[in-house]
């Protein structure tokens, strides 16, 4: 009995990943809901002269909704964990980025390659928490940038199914970017609520952050326009932003489910 | 693997042979990510000496307020210092190095040791016997509340015992020690031997003995690597407090080892025209204590703001009392605690 209920569970399983959906229809949108795990390098000058390494605990919640001429994106990317470096202390990480655009094709509508452009809004922010430091043991970086952004992506048949990849590049050129202060100490009354940081931000462009990020997604269509996923995220900048460099890399990769909504 | 290989070879499977190298083409690129970050610097004997002499000459808040030249301070530790130097060693020479800047919140964390300069206290009479205050003056009317020890002395006078502010006190703990002094003719608040702790008690206590919005102190934030690169002055205002607050005479007992976060409470409540401060000088402390890692992983705190009081006294060598008492050696035979009777005296 139980073999039984095993085997159908499987079968059934299997049935509906098999099952593909002839052909997607011009409008759509899908909500992604996945996660994965990732490796963060971070050398920040305002924490230490050491570089931390750690693995993270990777989250992703996006959306896409994708129309005859072009594609609007919303990805939502978390990541929480630790970071030790070689002979010095842990830190406790949160990180997110949220990013969102939109990108135009280029290509004909039958071409195999389809080629987009577009603008992208990105976000970036970082918090640690240094263990063994005190008073000025939290360091971020928050980054909101404006920029180009570049997709390729392409349909294919591969051991009889359909899949879907793509790969998409934003450098972000103007950016408004807000790092700890010189000593790391709030200069306000101690008694005092919020966010102080936000009166240090400056604008600027390449000379306070120099970012790449990639990512590449491989999707399996499944029946009733729903998809598998699996995303790997790579996301590296330095920032030069006053008074302390940081260079900062995340790649992460997820697993995840497309809800065709 | 072969049906693999030739699965790859058909025409159907260029396009996913393409794929797999798109793959693998940025997966290698950003495996390279090494390249794109220097090595650690090295955490050799000298560049560690180097790297803690430099965090403090731009960090370091008092170089100008205690008169010390850290130039010259470099140049007679830093030819004792190769890199052949022991660990040990090198701890102990940075140690001696650090003991120049007299401060408190300096220490040097190794791991084995911590370095630290205690001369703010070891160099003075201690005026504090805890058993000596447990058998003969707190008896059976103490309270313990929370972290808050209080008691009735002679009757109309109400005792508050507080030994560090490491030790969180709640609102309401702090309410009700008021509630039951409220018809005290006078409260002593007992600091001596409390070495600080949590920066926002202070506040929180001073604002149950004040009856309108004062100036509580000012700092300055290092801003910048010179010695005198600061932010402008910051103003910290204590208001009432609490469901009620207590503004009849208060006298607060210090010694020596009133440092930090205690030395911040004596300098606003000094300025309460309600308040004496007897016994004495606090040890200071005025100084925010920030840390920085070093190259071999040896933490270093040190002081990173200056503070002052409403009238521009910095507190950084401690707030001397309003009245100087010391406690004598023939009071303390005799079970007397004399900066407590001389308070009570004051009071009665």
């Amino acid at each position: 009995m139980r073999w039984t209920l095993a085997w159908i569970i499987f079968h059934l399983s299997f049935s509906y990943l098999s099952a593909q959906e002839a052909s997607e229809p011009k409008s759509t949108f899908h909500l992604k809901l996945g996660g994965g795990f990732g490796l963060q390098t971070v050398r920040d000058n305002a924490m230490s002269p050491l570089q931390y390494d750690g693995i993270q605990g990777a989250f992703q919640a996006a959306g896409e909704w994708r129309r005859p001429q072009g594609l609007y994106r919303l990805d939502g990317l978390f990541w929480l964990g630790e970071a030790s470096a070689v002979s010095g202390g842990t830190t406790n990480n949160y990180s997110f980025a949220v990013n969102g655009g939109y990108l135009h094709r280029l290509s004909k509508e039958d071409a195999r390659w389809q080629w987009r452009v577009g603008p992208a809004i990105t976000t970036w922010g970082s918090f640690r928490e240094h263990l063994s430091l005190i008073n000025s043991d939290f360091f971020y970086d928050l980054f909101f940038s404006l920029g180009p952004s570049g997709m390729v992506e392409r349909e294919f048949r591969f051991f009889k199914r359909d899949w879907f990849v793509n790969w998409q590049i934003t450098i972000p050129a103007l950016t408004y970017g807000v790092r700890p202060n010189y000593s790391g100490l709030e200069v306000v009354p101690p008694d005092e609520e919020g966010f102080q940081g936000w009166e240090d931000a400056q604008f600027g462009s390449f000379n306070i952050l120099q970012n790449v990020k990639s990512q590449i997604e491989l999707a399996y269509p499944l029946k009733n326009g729903n998809r598998l996923g699996l995303l790997y995220f790579w996301d590296f900048f330095k920032s030069d932003l006053e008074p302390h460099s940081v260079k900062h890399s995340m790649q992460s990769v997820q697993f995840s489910l497309h809800f065709k909504l | 693997m072969l049906k693999l290989l030739s699965l790859l070879n058909s025409s159907t499977n260029k396009i996913m042979k393409n794929i797999i190298i798109l793959f693998l083409f940025t997966i290698a690129i950003t495996s390279c990510e090494g390249i794109l970050f220097e090595d650690d610097p090295k955490p050799d004997p000298v560049a560690t000496f180097e790297a803690l002499w430099r965090e403090l000459d731009e960090g370091y808040s008092f170089f100008e307020y205690k008169n010390i030249n850290w130039d010259s301070i470099y140049n007679v530790y830093r030819p004792k210092v190769t890199t052949t130097t022991k660990i040990l060693d090198l701890y102990n020479i940075m140690s001696d190095m650090l003991y120049t800047l007299r401060d408190g919140h300096v220490n040097l964390e190794a791991g084995f040791n911590r370095t630290r300069n205690w001369e703010w206290f070891l160099g003075y009479p201690p005026n504090f016997d805890f058993d000596l205050l447990q058998r003969n003056y707190w008896k059976d009317e103490q309270w313990y509340t929370g972290a808050l020890i209080h008691t009735v002395i002679d009757s109309t006078i109400g005792y508050v015992r507080y030994g560090s502010f490491s030790s969180r006190i709640s609102e309401s703990q702090i309410d009700l020690v008021i509630a039951r002094f409220q018809n005290a003719k006078g409260i002593i608040v007992d600091l001596r031997d409390n070495g600080g702790g949590f920066s926002d008690i202070p506040l929180l206590l001073a604002s149950r003995f004040t009856d309108k919005r004062r100036l509580a102190y000012t700092f300055v934030v290092k801003n910048g690597p010179e010695h005198n690169d600061f932010s402008d002055p910051v103003e910290v205002y204590v208001e009432p407090g609490g469901e009620r607050q207590y503004t009849k005479p208060v006298v607060i007992l210090t010694n020596r080892m009133c440092y930090s976060a205690t030395n911040f409470f004596v300098a606003i409540m000094q300025s309460f025209p309600n308040v004496k401060i007897i016994g004495d000088q606090t040890g200071g402390g005025g100084g925010t204590p920030v840390s920085g890692e070093l190259p071999n992983g040896w933490i270093v705190r040190y002081s990173s703001t200056q503070s002052f009081t409403p009238d521009g006294f910095n507190i950084e060598g401690g707030i001397p009392p309003d009245i100087k008492v010391d406690m004598t050696e023939s009071d303390r035979l005799k079970g007397k605690d004399t900066i407590l009777e001389r308070t009570i005296a004051e009071l009665k």
